[in-house]
């Protein structure tokens, strides 16, 4: 079962989102919030595994709020930000930040459903087309990849990450085991020193190591 | 060598030829009055006073067109469409300087299409004839013309010297004529001050655009994403959940009909065209001025009687108050009286205040000039002046169909 909290500031919007989720057998609300600012407390309270979290809010928007979800809780929840348009700058900001992905509002209930399914699992990119054509919009490359060199293999990894490819595909692509390409996806995080593959590939598209 | 000759084949000499010949069109009744005023002077002796006087009125007269806005639009309309050089539009009354440019350009115009009117009137006939002589067409026109060592009958040389004369005048017509192109705009175009307006104008248009597409997106693009999930939503709960269901179609419904009417709106401003910034405060926004106004330290006694009226007249009726009671407590003494009412046909705007020291200038100042404009724009008057020791201004404003 996978918990979610909704924290949006307009009631319609966690109304509905909340009806398409909870009709979900493994899917279960367990709150809503109206601001980033009562994220935080929310989530030690109610211990989520994925925050849908909408960009723009009144008091503390949702970058600031991923930020700090990610800073105070030890086992933070995933971070799914929910956002009205597409080619938003915010939003992928919000990915640098620590997001795992983003998802329109306006999107079908299934997709809605699928996308927090494919965060809680974290084994796979959201929507890489969308996330590379942000990066390309947003991410003027910034020179090296922080921290240390990447192997070749790794490299390979990573790109394939960007790509959206689960560790299973990735496997399979790359005649590896899957415990080998899971190792290297690790070893990837760990060097650029992020903490999810969504944040990796951002990582590559803002250091210029992948061209959007 | 076909560099050479491209004036002569150029569609574009021909057409800078007319506007340099449009001069010379205009130059016409002036000429014609001088010579007639000139003829006067040498055949009536007696009457030269009565001729100069009339002389000097009709000089006089002839010196005003050249200063006028018209003659400058007009000559600017003529560069446009002759010689093909982009000018701005003229955007309101030209400045002095701006003036005295266009006048020297006319003048210019009118100097330059003389020359070239007489080059043309002689150079022309001229030429022809020494060719129909050549080729006996007619026969004796060059009878006793004799010039250095030319004589009647050396027609090759008289040919010759035709063709030449053609083509001479062609490219002094054509050499004046991009004289005049790259002159135009030093002349004709904006001063600095006009073209840094025009380029305020312009970015204030944008900024306006762009707070109208701010405006959309916030208000229309964030109700359609609402209803489009509590649509999804509804339909995915359709069997299970009949209640949400309900509610979300009245979410829908009320939310739908919230963003038609902001759409409206905007798209109101839109079609209106207005193209001065509109800073959102309307006469509904009055409450918050008059407290500003009085914390500012203005006795203000405001009587306030507002229905609804259409969103961008309220908004300029708003700038007029919020000048004028600016106006009030610059030049006032510390007290003002203000009546807005608005009737079915007009609103009316009333200032009162006391004049403190010596009283204002008649005609007002810079702020008075702006709500004149925006009264002006928008149909209305205005009446401002001393009235009993007070300054007291009136502005009246048509409604419009709502």
């Amino acid at each position: 079962m996978t918990r979610v909290l909704i924290v949006d500031d307009d009631e319609l919007i966690r109304a509905g989102l909340r009806a398409i989720l909870d009709a979900e057998p493994d899917l279960e609300v367990v709150g809503e919030a109206a601001d980033g600012a009562e994220v935080v407390p929310a989530a030690i309270r109610l211990r989520p595994d994925v925050v849908l979290m909408d960009v723009r809010m009144p008091a503390l928007d949702g970058i600031q709020a991923t930020r700090l979800l990610l800073d105070r809780l030890d086992v933070p929840p995933r971070v799914l930000v929910v956002t009205t348009f597409e080619n938003d700058e915010y939003v992928y900001e919000a990915l640098g930040a620590g997001a795992a992905g983003f998802l329109l509002k306006r999107s079908r209930p299934q997709q809605i459903v699928d996308a927090v399914r494919v965060v809680a699992r974290g084994d796979s990119l959201l929507f890489p087309a969308a996330v590379r054509r942000l990066a390309s919009a947003y991410g003027a490359p910034d020179g090296r990849l922080p921290g240390a060199q990447l192997t070749e293999r790794e490299g390979e990894v990573l790109r394939l990450m960007a790509e959206g490819l689960s560790n299973a595909e990735i496997a399979a692509r790359l005649v590896l085991g899957l415990e080998t390409v899971k190792t290297h996806v690790g070893n990837v995080l760990a060097k650029l020193g992020v903490r999810d593959r969504t944040q990796a590939v951002v990582v590559a598209y803002r250091s210029g190591f992948i061209s959007p | 060598m076909r560099g050479a000759l491209r004036p002569l084949v150029r569609a574009g000499t021909y057409r800078r030829a007319v506007f340099l010949l449009l001069g010379a069109v205009i130059l016409l009744p002036y000429l014609l009055l001088a010579v007639l005023l000139g003829r006067m002077l040498v055949e009536t002796p007696a009457n030269r006073a009565a001729v100069l006087l009339i002389a000097v009125a009709a000089g006089a007269i002839a010196a005003v067109p050249p200063f006028l806005s018209g003659t400058r639009e007009l000559e600017i309309a003529a560069v446009r469409a002759l010689l093909r050089v982009d000018l701005p539009e003229q955007a309101g009354p030209p400045a002095l300087e701006t003036r005295l440019r266009a006048a020297l350009w006319f003048g210019v115009h009118l100097a330059v299409g003389a020359v070239v009117g007489t080059a043309l009137l002689i150079a022309v006939p001229m030429a022809l004839i020494a060719l129909t002589e050549r080729l006996g067409l007619t026969s004796g026109a060059l009878a006793g013309l004799t010039i250095g060592p030319l004589g009647e009958h050396d027609l090759w040389a008289w040919t010759a010297v035709g063709v030449l004369l053609l083509a001479g005048t062609v490219y002094a017509v054509a050499g004046l004529g991009a004289l005049a192109a790259t002159m135009a705009p030093v002349l004709l175009g904006p001063s600095p001050a006009e073209r840094m307006a025009a380029v305020e104008a312009r970015e204030r248009r944008l900024a306006e655009r762009n707070r109208l597409a701010r405006e959309l997106h916030d208000s229309v693009g964030h109700a359609l994403t609402a209803t489009t999930l509590q649509a999804g939503a509804a339909r995915a709960v359709f069997d299970r959940n009949p209640e949400f269901v309900r509610r979300a179609l009245a979410a829908i419904e009320e939310v739908g009909r919230t963003a038609v009417a902001d759409l409206d709106r905007v798209l109101g401003v839109l079609r209106s065209g207005a193209d001065h910034p509109i800073d959102g405060q309307t006469l509904e926004h009055l409450d918050r001025l008059i407290e500003d106004v009085r914390r500012g330290g203005v006795a203000l006694d405001a009587r306030v009687r507002v229905r609804p009226v259409p969103a961008a007249v309220s908004r300029e009726a708003y700038r007029i108050v919020q000048e004028s009671l600016t106006n009030a407590a610059k030049h006032g003494d510390g007290a003002a009286e203000l009546l807005v009412s608005t009737g079915p046909e007009e609103i009316l705007i009333e200032v009162v205040n006391p004049v403190a020291g010596t009283p204002a200038r008649p005609g007002g100042g810079r702020g008075l000039a702006g709500i004149r404009e925006r009264v002006r724009l928008l149909g209305g008057s205005v009446d401002a002046g001393p009235a009993g020791g007070r300054w007291r201004l009136v502005a009246r404003i048509p409604v419009g169909r709502p």
